[in-house]
């Protein structure tokens, strides 16, 4: 028998909160400056809206089909090829997810202090942790999360609080920075930005209720919009536009910043146990989703055999890449501009066809 | 023996290599009180479990019919007598069981009962030392032998009768109808007594052990609070308990742990808060021990934690029956065992292992000090060598240059690179305490002289170590010593050394990939079914009063939500009426209603 797994919205905001976030540490802020230029903030309302938007319609779909992930409804939406065809996309997304998230955050780290190590070595704390973290399951995944999302947080606005003295609001003008077209219209689909809330679409089985998925999906969006807009706003304001687009790591240039008195001056170190817990946790879950989805889509009984062998994948196949900056580009300018598709328009697209499909069934049932 | 042990290679590296189907586990999750669980010592059926709502009613009124026929039923149906009437066939049993004369120190007296008239041959058996026996003589043999024959206004056909109600005035007086139940009870303080024609046996408890007297708790030691510790003796302990916590509905439930060892334990809950499951759950563990012999709760605490390899305890050990009884009174089950001076008590979340007795008789702000400063020596144990050679090999930006340059010249003559310097003090410091606590008492102090003084002075001197490390050493270890729960303090202690290894490695990743795992480790962890991180992961309502920062005892309203108790709240909503001027009893009487 196997043992049912339940956690509350506070575990599920956590998870989605720390997934859509995690890119803050990484190169949100300085997306966000190159598609809006001063305007970095305004960008990120923008999406965080159509993000709202395009979840609203999606939780008014789902009304009906309490309790069932993604995967089941697009079983019942084009049955057996559909549910193959929507776990490749999830597995291929969270797939990327993990090896792009795993390379990247191993360089920064190779960068910043492990300069001597080989990347091998660095990306096997990765692996260890992603393997940890799946073999114990989404229970423990999500108690973690909830116990360390708050730190990981506070800290975060502690590192915004420490440089408000570095804060020029002149350097957030002009106000419509590259301009409205550049952000309204070429910014939309840096929507894409807010992927990872296709993953709250996995969590029903585990949330249970319609109303626990609909409130985990507006708490998370809303707090994950407030923590992307505070580190798009502090970064360029922080730094002049055009000094903004050469940071490469823009929190932790950021936080090198913060001096405490003449003692403490070079705290961007303790900004590393932040930054490399929100990304052991976000590349830890997004390994479980394609270990979930991979079981689910290919209806295995145990997911538990492909730890070992997906952990070597994914980590051979984030070595692909020449360089880290290859990584970036791929994120930027293909990943967080097309992924919307299958956050938003891929559940639409299935929910919608569930429920014709749903809706003949039922007739046919009458008529019967 | 050689294939033998070759199969078992063979099937190590095949269960290794090959998938096997995970085996069907249902572990215990303390969920919401169910009927079927409810109080019912005879049977295990307090574990049917939440999954079958339907068979819950037809349980009950299973439990509840077996309940009335047990009443109807007669004594002597309920277990068959192996008593002889002939009082030589039961002697001959006893001395065979006994192992009569090669167990020197078992006294058994024979002696002549007069009952109306007519010469009764008996004897009495016991365990010299273990028995008080001027209660023997005063108890039971004088009035047997010489208070017999007096003339009592009572029909005396009944023999059996006559004696438990008219010649035997001891308070604690049972009828055996097994031997084994007369052998039981004589290894426990008992004494056995046979008498001819009758086919049972009476059994007497005049147990008078060997053993300390209540003392001072050795490891929880309070300023403010209760000076009582528990001791080696079972009823000594479970009357501790009692005399603190006066209330009708706690329970005592005798059990006997040990094949051969028989050793009584007590399991004590309160009935109408104590969730039914979880006591069923208790009761089950203990009973499913199959071990000849066990001395000590700690290898009863081994045999029946839910995960063995979790460096922290997941059963508070505690000595002070104050403690057990705040943490019965919480919906929490305690389990007392003869010969053991610590009782253990479960369920138990994290805060528990790093919270002390004293902070419930603080008032709120000393005792959140002392919490916050327990949390800090905590992070210190595990952490501070770790991050100071985290520091010191991988992120030297983060000393300031003053300081930098400080440590660096002290460490410029030790020869050896800062993780070895580490792992020699660490080592060092853990042969003084080890050997601390092995030494006889008086040269104890002189040892602390040795190690943290000459010593440290002579390590530094002779360019070994280097001062700074002397101060981390002695602040991680006075750190350990400030936890106040001493299994809590090893498991500190051995995670430290992870994290040493781990900082060595990869500097702040590695601890941050500790604490990752780590973190995965503890919050996978259960004890007894709850959660071992509760309430903060998962999140639960409640039990936030006490869990990281304790509010004032009069806002303590409710009990903590992951212990599922029947009885949710504990005090009325305003405790302290003496604030409402007139309406103060009112508001009381309101506040208990609303249980």
């Amino acid at each position: 028998m196997k043992k049912k797994t339940i956690f509350g919205n506070w575990e599920a905001s956590a998870i989605i909160i720390n997934l859509i976030c995690t890119k803050i540490f990484l190169n949100f802020p300085r997306m966000a400056a190159e598609t809006g230029g001063t305007a970095a903030w305004l960008f990120t309302i923008f999406i965080a809206a159509l993000a709202f938007l395009g979840f609203t319609v999606i939780q008014i779909l789902y009304k009906p089909f309490e309790g069932k992930d993604l995967l089941d409804i697009a079983e019942l939406a084009a049955g057996n090829p559909g549910r193959v065809l929507a776990g490749l996309v999830i597995i291929l997304g969270a797939g990327w997810c993990a090896t792009a998230y795993m390379r990247v955050f191993s360089e920064n780290m190779k960068l910043i202090s492990l300069t001597t190590s080989p990347l091998s070595f660095v990306e096997l704390f990765f692996t260890a942790c992603l393997a940890a973290g799946a073999y114990l399951g989404m229970e423990a995944l999500s108690r973690l999360h909830a116990f360390s999302v708050p730190f990981i947080a506070s800290g975060y606005l502690l590192i915004m609080v420490g440089v408000v003295n570095y804060i020029d609001l002149g350097n957030l003008l002009p106000i419509l920075g590259n301009g409205a077209k550049e952000i309204f219209i070429s910014g939309a689909p840096k929507v894409s930005v807010f992927f990872e809330i296709l993953f709250l679409f996995l969590l029903p089985p585990f949330l249970k209720k319609h109303d626990n998925m609909k409130t985990t999906g507006y708490w998370s969006l809303g707090l994950s919009a407030f923590f992307l807009v505070i580190s798009s706003l502090v970064f360029t304001s922080v730094f002049p536009y055009p000094s903004s687009l050469e940071r490469i790591i823009p929190i932790f240039h950021i936080a090198r910043l913060i001096k405490l008195g003449r003692f403490f001056q070079r705290l961007e170190s303790i900004f590393l146990f932040i930054w490399a817990a929100a990304a052991l946790l976000y590349i830890s879950v997004c390994f479980y989703f394609i270990l979930f989805a991979f079981q689910k889509t290919f209806r295995l009984d145990y997911y538990k055999p492909l730890i070992v062998p997906f952990a070597i994948i994914i980590m051979s196949i984030s070595f692909i890449p020449t360089d880290f900056s290859e990584v970036i580009t791929y994120e930027v300018s293909l990943f967080r501009k097309w992924s919307w598709i299958a956050a938003f328009a891929m559940p639409i697209l299935l929910l919608v066809l569930a429920r014709l499909r749903n809706k003949g069934a039922v007739r046919k049932g009458r008529a019967a | 023996m050689e294939c033998e042990h070759r199969v078992d290679i063979k099937k190590r590296i095949k269960n290794l290599l090959f998938f096997h189907e995970p085996r069907v586990e249902r572990p215990f999750i303390l969920t919401e009180d169910s009927e079927a669980g409810k109080y019912d010592p005879g049977t295990d059926k307090g574990r049917a479990g939440p999954e079958s709502k339907k068979n819950e009613d037809l349980l009950l009124k299973k439990v509840k019919k077996i309940k009335l026929t047990k009443k109807k039923e007669s004594p002597a149906d309920e277990e068959k007598s192996d008593i002889s009437k002939q009082l030589s066939e039961n002697l001959n049993v006893i001395e065979e069981r006994f192992s009569v004369p090669l167990n020197g120190d078992l006294i058994i007296r024979k002696f002549d009962i007069t009952v109306k008239d007519s010469v009764i041959p008996a004897f009495l058996v016991f365990f010299d030392g273990l028995v008080n026996t001027k209660v023997i003589n005063d108890d039971i043999l004088q009035p047997l032998m010489l208070l017999s024959n007096l003339d009592f206004k009572s029909d005396r056909d009944d023999v059996l009768t006559y004696i438990r109600s008219h010649i035997l005035p001891h308070n604690q007086l049972k009828e055996a109808r097994t031997h084994q139940e007369v052998i039981d009870m004589v290894f426990f303080g008992g004494c056995g007594i046979y008498i001819d024609s009758l086919d049972v046996a009476f059994v007497a408890d005049v147990k008078d052990f060997p053993g300390r007297s209540v003392e001072r708790p050795n490891n929880e030691l309070v300023i403010r609070g209760p000076q009582e510790g528990f001791t080696e003796c079972l009823r000594g302990n479970t009357a501790l308990i009692r005399k603190r916590l006066m209330d009708q509905n706690l329970i005592s439930e005798d059990i006997t742990v040990g094949r051969r060892s028989k050793t009584p334990c007590s399991i004590l809950y309160i009935r109408d808060i104590a969730n039914s499951s979880l006591v069923a759950e208790v009761r089950r563990r203990l009973k499913s021990i199959e071990t000849d012999h066990i001395m000590d709760a700690g290898e009863l605490e081994q045999f029946i934690e839910d995960n063995p390899s979790l460096p922290a305890p997941q059963i508070i050990a505690t000595e002070r029956p104050d403690r057990v009884c705040a943490m019965l009174t919480e919906g929490r089950v305690a389990i007392i065992m003869h010969g053991s001076p610590f009782a253990l008590v479960v369920p138990i979340t994290n805060s528990d292992i790093i919270y002390s007795a004293e902070d419930q008789y603080l008032r709120f702000p000393y005792s959140n000090l002392l919490r916050v400063i327990r949390v800090l020596a905590v992070l210190m144990s595990l952490l501070l060598p770790g991050i100071f050679l985290a520091i010191t090999n991988y992120h030297h930006e983060m000393i300031p240059t003053d300081l930098m340059l400080a440590i660096l010249s002290d460490r410029e003559k030790v020869p050896f690179p800062s993780v070895v310097e580490v792992f020699l003090m660490e080592i060092s410091f853990e042969l003084i305490r080890e050997a601390g606590i092995r030494i006889p008492g008086p040269i104890g102090p002189t040892l602390g002289i040795i190690g943290a003084l000459i010593l440290g002075q002579a390590a530094v001197e002779a360019n070994i170590v280097s001062p700074i490390l002397i101060i981390i050493v002695a602040v991680t270890g006075l750190g350990s010593f400030a936890i106040p729960n001493f299994s809590a303090g090893f498991a500190f202690r051995i995670l430290r050394f992870g994290f040493i290894i781990l900082a060595a490695l990869s500097g702040f990743l590695g601890i941050t990939v500790g604490l990752v795992l780590m973190g995965l480790w503890m919050v996978n962890a259960k004890s007894f079914g709850v959660p071992f991180v509760s309430p903060v992961a998962p999140r639960t309502t409640g039990g936030f009063s006490d869990a990281v920062f304790k509010s004032p005892v009069w806002k303590q309203e409710k009990r903590p939500d992951f212990m599922n108790t029947k009885k949710k709240r504990k005090q009325a909503h305003i405790s302290r009426g003496w604030v409402n001027r007139g309406a103060s009893a009112q508001q009381s009487d309101s506040g208990n209603k609303n249980e």
